[in-house]
């Protein structure tokens, strides 16, 4: 809403330009006829009701935007009405009244802009309720009115009398009535209904109405309500115009008496009847007595002034960018040129670059006419001059150039004593133009006989083209500017900002000889940093470099994703503004598909958690630049980017690959995903594992693991079609295969060939087993040393089992059996180093145990586990506890040792098969 | 004299209506549409307006008047002669004769009017000398 009001309110100034010129007009025209007035008014209220309008050249309009939209949120208001004196007054008054730290400014023009926006809303709430409720007030008023003549008659409009009527007038829209008071002299009668009759034909019913609208708008504005004065007023005269023109003197004199009989005082403005004595009575009847048709020379100048000022004031001044700016220029015109054989070269120029900096560097056309941009001849950089059309001038011989005014220019001299010299100088109308001259450096500052001379000049025009991006026309660009050799590999555009390009390059660390200046052949050194620049287009695609960086070193390894520290500033007085500034995210990863930035908000004392917003970008190419939007709003605890590489894996580590753990996350792979997919036979592939959690291992061979259970787990191998960068997938690319695989047992199966369940049936562990095992890890887990990576592995020997067949507990349901195993369990404790691969056992306990649980068919719930005491008394205790059939086995404990010990090394083995391979480190032992 | 005072529009109306009383609300409605370019609620409000003042009355959808044209003319003359004559007949009679040529014939009746003392006959001439004034509008 405060956004419209801006515009209205910048309409309304540019529109009270055009008020004051056509007051102007009507001072100077009085003897005008009226309907030109009228006119004019009409030509207002086009300015009023366009929010739009043409640019062009001849427009006096000072300035199409004199509030900027900014304004209404930003700290510092600046208006630019275009006007030196009045910018100049106002603008400081501005500053000092805002000024205070940046936040509180700002939330101070936001709180001032609604506070205005609501004003305005009021008023015209006001003023429209006003006219709409006096219309229909006086509506009801005429309910009574009789008629005094229909409309029988073609082209006659409706009459009606009122005893509640002061003065004629006229009333409706589409189909308008013309109300009369009862007593009325014969005589007047006719002059008022011609009266009426001609503001009927002049649709006056019609711009009253519309003129008080436009006035309800834009009721803030004083010269509104002056125009809309004049406006009664004009309409007013210009029917008394229309009626009188044909009269004689006694018919006006007639007409003026029904004036004077018919003027009453009012006090209200009304906006729709079109009252006959209301306005200016006095006025009209000098007007009407002295009233002489105006010469039609008269006429035809008001005519034509009136237009004049229209399309001066309805057009809005043309915006133009008299700098010389950068650019591929190509030669359009020869406007000058000597008749000698110096300026025939420069007869032959195609084109040229001016970069932003001002390097100059020229593109000769080949025989065929068309460009030559391999055989570049670079000039120099080139220095601001302060060339005036008559240095120019005196330059040149015989003719007279007839350029605009110059309004920007540079001079790059020779180095030699008489030598060639180059203007490149922009004037007013926005024109480019290059210069070759000749001057004889030893005469320079002598007067008359300076032999200083222009060869030619040439008038030209950016060949740049909007939808091309001009990579090369950057490079040359930040070549020059940098020093470096620079390699532009992307532009792109941030959103909202189409005038803008953010480049992004590489770098060479090593300077950059202008000398090798040439579009073929850029040498392809080591580029290790890179770097982005920001550039301004102006309408005629004409560059400006507002800013860059480079990052030394960014680009070393191929896996750099690296995070800009500047942000890319889109204002060229290079402010850092919300809205106007961006984050910069450089890469070279070749893996990168996506970058996903988190943002976090922190909680609010109501809310049950904080908030997380993601925005994602996607990357296509390698090396890339993206923008990110450098919002920082309140509440933002932090902003973290997530970087995931082609096929949604997660970048780890800014450039560092992690073999090891490359984690996808997703759904859970079940036992059941496998059975149904399966089914699919050699028809499954990479994708349909796509949604599930998975590890990525391997080397050499590209391997996606699945961990399904703690029995069972999913391998996938292959060549993955995304590997290779910029390749698409190939839709053949099968993976070579995928395994079923049982963590403990070095079986699987193929379950694209194989039958899975059978699988499953076969291998799957007994469930004693897999209740030993638990019982075993349960009871050892966190009860010594456990380093971080650690891996498990437990062995069971059973010696025995026994079975009690009891009865049901007094209070529980059902029957259980319970059934008590006696054994000798080894528990080891693996530290796995995943970087050197190798692994070590830390911890351990070989023992004999009696294990009990209640058995309910297939599962076994522990109720009791049973572990001699450490000391002397061990013997005893086993044999107390164990059958005696078993107990000399369980004493005989080192025969198992090793057994066990290489089972469970090898448990672990199989674990990491999977992954990595590894082996043992040296020293260690249980 | 206490006749009510009838608005113009208003004695537009009761024209119509004294010209076909009795009538029936629906077709005065009509009627008024043609010859006054009234809405219908328009006259049916005029109607109930009327009423209430004691000019007319409408029973059972027909409406006839209460006041006859001659009351309500010697009622404006009345009105007239107050306020800008002050009370004063022949002032205001003298005044009339300043406008209009009175021809012989004029005068006599006139005179006879004066000599003789019909208080009715005396309205009737002066209505008859208003009627041209109003006849104006008819």
């Amino acid at each position: 809403m405060e956004a419209v009001f801006l515009k209205i309110v910048n309409m309304s100034i540019t529109a009270t330009y055009m008020v004051m010129a056509v007051l102007f007009f009507r001072l100077i025209f009085k003897k005008a006829p009226k309907w030109i007035f009228c006119l004019l008014w009409s030509f207002v209220a086009v300015r009023l009701v366009c929010p739009f309008s043409f640019e062009s050249g001849i427009s006096l309009v000072p300035s199409a935007q004199p509030l900027p939209d900014e304004i209404i949120y930003t700290a510092e208001p600046q208006i630019d009405s275009g006007i030196d004196s009045v910018d100049q007054f106002v603008n400081p008054i501005l500053e000092e009244s805002f000024k205070t730290d940046d936040f509180a400014s700002a939330n101070k023009t936001q709180i001032w802009s609604f506070i205005f926006s609501q004003i305005w809303i009021l008023g015209m709430a006001v003023l429209f309720s006003y006219a709409a409720g006096s219309y229909f007030l006086l509506k009801t008023k005429m309910g009574t009115a009789t008629i005094y003549r229909g409309r029988e008659e073609r082209g006659t409009a409706l009459i009606k009398q009122s005893e509640r009527v002061d003065s004629p007038f006229v009333l409706g829209f589409i189909r308008p009535v013309i109300y009369l008071p009862y007593e009325m002299e014969e005589q007047d009668l006719n002059y008022v209904l011609a009266h009426e009759m001609a503001h009927i034909r002049r649709k006056d019913h019609w711009w009253k109405p519309i003129g008080f609208l436009l006035l309800i708008v834009y009721w803030f504005n004083p010269f509104m309500w002056i125009a809309y004065l004049f406006l009664c007023r004009d309409i007013e005269a210009a029917c008394d115009e229309k009626v009188i023109k044909e009269m004689e003197k006694e018919e006006r004199q007639g007409y003026s008496t029904a004036l004077l009989h018919c003027s009453v005082h009012r006090k209200t403005l009304m906006a729709c009847p079109l009252a006959f004595g209301e306005v200016g009575v006095k006025e009209r009847i000098t007007t009407v007595m002295n009233y002489k048709k105006p010469a039609w020379k008269l006429v035809l100048l008001a005519a034509f002034v009136s237009l004049f000022i229209a399309v001066c004031l309805i057009t809005n001044p043309e915006i133009k960018d008299t700098e010389v700016m950068g650019a591929e220029y190509l030669v359009t015109k020869l406007i000058y040129a000597e008749d000698s054989p110096e300026s025939d070269s420069f007869k032959k120029l195609g084109g040229c670059t001016i970069t932003t900096n001002h390097h100059l560097v020229l593109a000769p056309a080949g025989e065929d006419g068309k460009m030559q941009w391999d055989d570049l001849i670079y000039v120099g950089q080139m220095k601001p001059y302060e060339l005036t059309n008559e240095e120019l001038e005196g330059y040149v011989y015989h003719e007279s150039l007839n350029l605009g005014k110059i309004t920007d220019a540079y001079i790059i001299s020779g180095k030699e004593e008489n030598d060639i010299f180059y203007l490149a100088f922009q004037t007013k109308k926005g024109k480019t133009y290059l210069a070759k001259g000749w001057e004889d450096v030893s005469e320079r500052g002598q007067d008359g006989s300076d032999d200083t001379r222009i060869l030619a000049i040439c008038q030209l025009e950016s060949g740049l083209k909007e939808e091309v991006n001009p990579l090369g026309f950057f490079n040359l660009t930040l070549l020059t500017e940098t020093g470096h050799n620079i390699e532009v590999f992307e532009s792109v555009k941030a959103d909202g900002f189409p005038d803008y390009k953010v480049v992004g390059f590489a770098a060479d660390s090593a300077p950059y000889s202008m000398a090798d200046i040439g579009f073929a052949g850029y040498k392809h050194t080591s580029m290790t940093d890179m770097g982005y620049a920001v550039f301004r287009m102006s309408k005629d695609n004409r560059y400006k470099l507002i800013d860059y960086h480079i990052y030394e070193n960014a680009a070393i390894e191929n896996e750099k994703i690296y995070y800009c520290e500047h942000p890319a500033v889109l204002n060229e007085a290079g402010e850092l503004k919300p809205k106007e500034t961006f984050d910069v995210v450089l890469s070279c990863n070749t893996e990168l598909a996506k970058i996903q930035r988190v943002y976090s908000y922190e909680k609010k004392a109501w809310q049950k958690e904080g908030k997380e917003e993601l925005l994602s970008k996607a990357v296509e190419k390698s090396p890339s630049i993206t923008l990110f939007s450098w919002e920082k709003e309140e509440g933002v605890e932090s902003v973290s980017q997530i970087y995931i590489a082609k096929g949604g894996y997660q970048i780890l580590d800014m450039g560092v690959k992690d073999e090891f753990s490359k984690k996808f996350f997703g759904k859970q792979l079940t036992l059941n995903d496998v059975i149904s997919l399966s089914g699919k036979g050699m028809e499954l592939s990479w994708e349909d594992f796509d949604e599930y959690s998975c590890y990525v291992t391997g080397s050499g061979l590209y391997i996606q693991l699945y961990e399904i259970d703690d029995e069972y787990r999913l391998l996938i191998g292959g060549n993955y079609p995304y590997q290779s960068e910029g390749k698409e997938t190939d839709e053949s690319e099968k993976p070579m295969y995928i395994y079923l695989q049982h963590i403990n047992k070095e079986e699987n199966i193929d379950i694209r060939t194989e039958n899975v369940e059978a699988f499953l049936k076969e291998t799957r562990m007994d469930p004693l087993d897999k209740a030993i095992r638990s019982a075993i890890l349960a009871n050892h887990m966190h009860t010594t040393y456990e380093p971080e990576n650690s891996y498990y592995s437990v062995d069971f020997i059973l010696l025995g089992k026994k079975e009690v067949s009891g009865t049901a507990l007094k209070g529980t349901a059902g029957h259980k059996n319970s059934l008590s195993c006696y054994g000798i369990a080894c528990y080891q404790v693996y530290e796995v180093d995943e970087y050197a691969c190798t692994y070590e056992p830390v911890s351990g306990s070989h023992v004999p145990v009696v294990m009990t649980f209640d058995a309910e068919e297939d599962s076994y719930t522990l109720t009791d586990y049973w572990e001699p005491g450490n000391d002397k008394k061990f013997e005893e205790y086993i044999r107390e506890a164990f059958p005696p059939k078993w107990a000399e086995e369980a004493l005989n404990l080192s025969k198992y040792e090793e057994e066990q010990g290489k089972r469970c090394e090898e448990q672990l083995l199989l674990k990491y098969s999977g992954y990595e391979k590894i082996e043992p480190n040296g020293s260690g032992g249980s | 004299m206490d006749t009510p005072k009838v608005f113009e529009s208003e004695y537009r109306f009761c024209l119509i209506l004294w010209k076909h009383e009795p009538i029936k609300s629906r077709e005065l409605v009509e009627l008024c549409k043609k010859e006054l370019g009234w809405k219908p609620t328009t006259t049916y409000t005029v109607i109930k307006r009327l009423s209430e003042r004691g000019i007319l009355k409408n029973e059972n959808t027909i409406v006839t008047s209460l006041v006859s044209k001659e009351e309500i003319q010697l009622s404006e003359l009345d009105e007239l002669v107050e306020t800008k004559f002050e009370g004063s007949l022949p002032a205001f009679i003298a005044a009339f004769a300043k406008r209009q040529k009175l021809s012989q014939k004029d005068v006599d009746e006139i005179r006879r009017i004066i000599d003789g003392a019909d208080e009715k006959e005396n309205k009737e001439m002066v209505q008859e000398r208003n009627k041209t004034k109003r006849n104006h509008y008819e």
